[in-house]
């Protein structure tokens, strides 16, 4: 899994510090436990977390873990996760990339927002629209049953 | 097999939804704001998210504005949810579950009443 913004980057020192919860200098208020917790959860599974961070350019985390590992914490309602974050970060252009197996399913939410124009995206409607865009285009993916 | 919806969809719903604001009385904008940190995760906000969503669309609650923050520094209190409605000071709620979530959409969004047992004052 991989998460990457064209924000405004870090540079190596806070790059490090983001991944250790138990550094304290005076930059410690923006260090987390959300980082660490998913290297944890990587490294039990035989995996890893690395971040890449240019300043000015942006960061991309990547996070690896075996899949069939029987510590793997499910992947959960991706559904949702990516649903809120759209809806509850109208500021941010979200493109999102799920692939299983061969089959991808690829969202953008770019145009969406530019024929809405001045609709919010927690209008009623358009969160109809979104739960049913995403839902389907995750369950499109999914290997067939047996 | 499921239906993939068209940018034509969203014609659609843009029309209708600019047809009901102008029936709407204008109150001011209305921003829902959930705190969406580790502790608040931890402590059940995306449930709390989910309730919010949910609500909004099945209810059919417009001019409803719904945005994520990080830690507020209540970590005790998650999940946090604050409601701005026009003008008026932020009213800030802990401990929302929800089902908590569902009640301060309904008394304190829709009627305009502050849900009193889930507000902290800051």
């Amino acid at each position: 899994m991989s998460v990457c913004d064209d924000g405004k980057g870090m540079d190596y020192e806070m790059a490090a510090q983001v991944i250790d919860p138990f550094v304290t200098t005076r930059t410690t208020r923006k260090v987390g436990l959300g980082i660490p917790l998913l290297k944890a959860a990587s490294e039990a599974c035989n995996g890893f977390l690395e971040i890449h961070s240019t300043p000015g350019i942006g960061t991309r985390l990547e996070v690896e873990f075996q899949n069939s590992h029987i510590d793997r914490m499910p992947l959960g309602d991706i559904a949702s996760t990516i649903l809120h974050l759209v809806i509850a970060n109208p500021q941010i252009h979200f493109i999102f990339r799920h692939q299983v197996d061969e089959n991808e399913f690829f969202f953008d939410d770019e145009p969406i927002k530019r024929e809405l124009a001045d609709i919010p995206l927690s209008d009623p409607l358009v969160i109809s629209y979104l739960r049913d865009e995403i839902e389907a285009g995750i369950e499109t993916i999914q290997p067939a049953m047996a | 097999m499921p239906v993939i919806k068209t940018l034509d969809d969203l014609k659609k719903i843009r029309e209708e939804a600019l047809e009901k604001r102008k029936v709407k009385t204008a109150s001011g904008q209305i921003e829902v704001i959930v705190g969406m940190g580790t502790c608040g995760i931890a402590a059940g906000a995306r449930d709390t998210m989910k309730a919010i969503l949910e609500t909004i669309q099945n209810d059919n609650l417009s001019g409803i504005i719904v945005k994520q923050t990080g830690c507020v520094g209540l970590c005790e209190k998650e999940p946090i949810v604050q409601i701005v409605i026009g003008e008026q000071p932020k009213i800030t709620y802990g401990k929302v579950t929800g089902d908590v979530a569902r009640q301060i959409l309904k008394e304190h969004v829709v009627d305009g009443k502050v849900v009193q047992n889930h507000l902290i004052t800051l």
